[in-house]
C-alpha cells in the first residue's frame, strides 16, 4: 500500500510504497536505516503511534493506503500512547462484534491510492464522504454478487456514521451467492458496556432483492417500530460502485460524474436510512442525538418557522409536543404571518388589546380559500356556458 | 484591503488558513481579532466545529468575500449585471447546499450559529424551510426523524385545532 510521509518539522510530503506485511519497525527502518529507534511516528501530530506488539502490521493498527503519517526524530513532539483499535478491543472483550479483517488480504489494496487522489480532485477536497467506499475494500468478503455489493456499500455508510456490527445471537455476518436476503444488526460503541447483550439497543438493516431493485429496510430494534425503506436501483448504482473499486480504468472526466453518483448514493442511504436509524437508536438509548432538526436550539427552530408560510407553520404544530408549544405560544409569529400573507386585510383596531393572531390567520385563510373556490367555480360556470 | 492570513483550528485538530477578511464574516472571530489581538503564529481554536464542517464554512466565507469585493469595485454596475451576479451567487449557493446530506446541513447550521455568520444561518434555514414547505406532517416527520409523541387524544385535538390548514 502507499503511504504519505511528512516530517513533523516541515510540510514536505513523501510518498512511500510499503509491503502489506509492513510493521511500525519496518517503517522506521525505511525512514532511518541506521537508527530506526530514533524515529517517532504519529497520525495526528500529537500522539505517538505505537503498536501493542512488534508483530502488528500497519494495517492491523488501522492504517490504510493513502494515509498521512508524520515522523520526527525528536521524541518530545509526540505523546506516547498505545493505539487501540476500538473494534478489536471490544470484540476481544465481549465476543459479540465481528469484522472481516482476515479478508483484507484478498483485495488488491494498491488500487486505492489513485482513487483517493482522483476523487479528492473531483470533489474539490470539499467532502471526504465518498471515501466511505474504502470500507468496502476492507470489508468485502471476496464475494461479488450484486446483493453483497449493495449490502457492503450500505454497511460502509453505517460504519462511517458510527455504527458497529452487533451480533445478538448466532447470526453470522456472512454473504454467499445463494443467499436471497441479508439481515444485519448494528449498535453504537457507547452501548457495549455490559456483558448482558440482551439489553443492548440495536437497529436492524434488511436487504431484499426485488427484480431490478434492492430494497433496504431499516428498523430500530427488531421489526416494525419506525421502519425505514430505501430502494436502490441496481442498474444505476452497481456500475458506479464497481467502477470506483476498479478505478484505475476511469479517466479524469469520468471520475467527476462518478463522484456525483457516489455522492447521490451516499446521500440517499445516509438521509433515508442510516441517520434516521441513528436518531431512533440514540433516542431509545438515551444518548445525545446526532445533528438533526430537534437538536437545534429554540431560536434556530423559531427562525425556520418564521421562514415558512402560515399553513406550513400550522402543520408543523402537528408534529410533536415541543413544536406544538413553540407555535401555539407565539402570538407574534402569527401576527407576522398575517402581515406577510394578508397585509391588506389586517385592520389594527385601536383599543383592542389582545388579538388572537392565530385565530385571525385561520379566519383569513378560510376566507381566502372560499374566494379561490368561488372564482374557480365561476370560471367553471363560464366554461360551461361557452360549451 | 488587508490580505492578512489567520489560522483556524478545528475541534479535531485540523488547521486551516483563511484570509482575515473572509474570517471576519464570523462575528465571533471578528471580535477575537479585535479584542484579543490574535497572535499571528497561533491558530484560533474552534472547539465546537469539526474539520470537515469548518472546511465548508471557509468555502462559504471565501466565496462571499469575493462577492463583497466586487460590489465595492463596481458601484455603477448596471441592473442587468447586478442581476447576473446575484444569479451566479444564488446558483453557487444552491449547488453548495445541494452537495451535502441532511446531517451535514444541520451540523453546518450549528457551526454557523456558533460562529455567528448571519448570512450562512439564513441560507441554511431557508434551505430547510424550502424542504418543509408543501409537505404533510407525516412527510416532515419522516424526513427529519421527528418522533410523534402525542397521545391519540392529543393528536386528534391538535388536528382539530389546525384543521383549517389541511383543507
Amino acid at each position: 500500500m502507499k503511504l504519505r510521509l511528512r516530517r513533523y518539522e516541515n510540510t514536505k510530503t513523501l510518498e512511500l510504497e510499503v509491503a502489506d506485511t509492513c510493521t511500525l519497525h519496518d517503517l522506521r527502518q525505511q525512514i532511518n536505516a541506521s537508527a530506526p529507534f530514533s524515529v517517532y511516528l504519529s497520525l495526528n501530530r500529537e500522539d505517538e503511534l505505537l503498536a501493542p506488539s512488534p508483530e502488528n502490521t500497519l494495517r492491523s493498527l488501522g492504517i490504510t493506503s493513502g494515509d498521512l503519517v508524520y515522523y520526527s526524530l525528536d521524541h518530545s513532539n509526540f505523546d506516547a500512547s498505545v493505539q487501540e483499535n476500538t473494534l478489536a478491543f471490544l470484540r476481544e472483550k465481549h465476543q459479540i462484534l465481528e469484522t472481516e479483517e482476515s479478508t483484507w488480504e484478498d483485495w488488491g489494496m494498491d488500487g486505492l491510492g489513485p482513487m483517493d487522489v482522483e476523487l479528492a480532485v473531483a470533489g474539490n477536497k470539499k467532502l471526504s464522504e465518498p471515501f466511505f467506499l474504502k470500507h468496502i475494500l476492507l470489508e468485502k468478503s471476496g464475494d461479488t454478487s450484486e446483493l453483497t455489493t449493495i449490502a457492503m456499500s450500505v454497511h460502509a455508510v453505517m460504519l462511517e456514521s458510527g455504527f458497529v456490527l452487533f451480533n445478538h445471537d448466532s447470526d453470522k455476518f456472512r454473504f454467499s451467492n445463494e443467499l436471497l436476503s441479508v439481515s444485519l444488526k448494528y449498535t453504537l460503541p457507547e452501548k457495549i458496556t455490559s456483558k448482558e447483550t440482551n439489553t443492548i439497543e440495536y437497529v436492524t438493516v434488511n436487504f431484499q432483492p426485488l427484480s431490478y431493485m434492492v430494497i433496504v429496510y431499516g428498523s430500530v430494534g427488531g421489526f416494525g417500530y419506525s421502519r425505514r425503506r430505501v430502494s436502490i436501483d441496481k442498474s444505476r448504482f452497481l456500475p458506479v460502485i464497481d467502477l470506483v473499486m476498479n478505478t484505475l480504468k476511469s479517466d479524469k472526466e469520468g471520475s467527476s460524474s462518478i463522484y456525483n453518483d457516489v455522492l447521490m448514493f451516499w446521500r440517499m442511504v445516509k438521509d433515508g436510512i442510516v441517520i434516521p436509524l441513528l436518531i431512533g437508536l440514540c433516542d431509545e438509548a438515551g444518548l445525545e442525538l446526532p445533528p438533526c432538526f430537534m437538536r437545534l436550539p429554540t431560536d434556530l427552530k423559531m427562525k425556520i418557522l418564521e421562514l415558512l408560510p402560515g399553513v406550513s407553520v400550522a402543520k408543523m404544530a402537528c408534529l410533536c409536543r415541543e413544536l406544538r408549544s413553540l407555535v401555539a405560544s407565539n402570538n407574534d409569529l402569527w401576527k407576522q404571518k398575517c402581515l406577510e400573507e394578508f397585509k391588506n386585510r389586517v385592520v389594527i383596531q385601536l383599543g383592542v388589546l389582545s388579538v388572537d393572531w392565530k385565530e385571525q390567520f385561520a379566519a383569513f385563510w378560510r376566507k381566502h380559500q372560499q374566494e379561490r373556490l368561488s372564482i374557480q367555480h365561476r370560471q367553471f360556470l363560464c366554461y360551461d356556458l361557452f360549451i | 484591503m488587508s490580505s492578512n492570513m489567520i489560522m483556524l483550528k478545528s475541534s479535531d485538530g485540523a488547521s486551516f488558513e483563511i484570509e482575515e477578511a473572509a474570517a471576519r464574516k464570523s462575528k465571533i472571530i471578528a471580535n477575537m481579532i479585535e479584542v484579543e489581538c490574535v497572535d499571528e503564529d497561533k491558530a484560533i481554536p474552534l472547539q465546537n466545529v469539526t474539520g470537515n464542517i469548518l472546511a465548508l464554512v471557509i468555502e462559504y466565507c471565501n466565496k462571499h468575500i469575493v462577492d463583497d469585493d466586487d460590489d465595492v469595485a463596481t458601484e455603477e454596475a448596471s441592473e442587468e449585471e447586478e442581476e447576473a451576479k446575484k444569479k451566479k451567487v444564488d446558483d453557487w449557493e444552491a449547488e453548495f447546499m445541494n452537495s451535502m446530506s441532511l446531517e451535514t446541513m444541520f451540523e453546518l447550521l450549528l457551526a454557523a450559529n456558533y460562529l455567528n455568520i448571519k448570512s450562512l444561518i439564513d441560507l441554511v434555514c431557508q434551505t430547510i424551510a424550502n424542504n418543509i414547505k408543501d409537505k404533510t406532517p407525516e412527510e416532515v416527520r419522516k424526513i427529519f426523524s421527528i418522533e410523534n409523541d402525542f397521545t391519540p387524544e392529543e393528536e386528534e385535538e391538535i388536528r382539530k385545532e389546525n384543521a383549517w390548514a389541511f383543507g
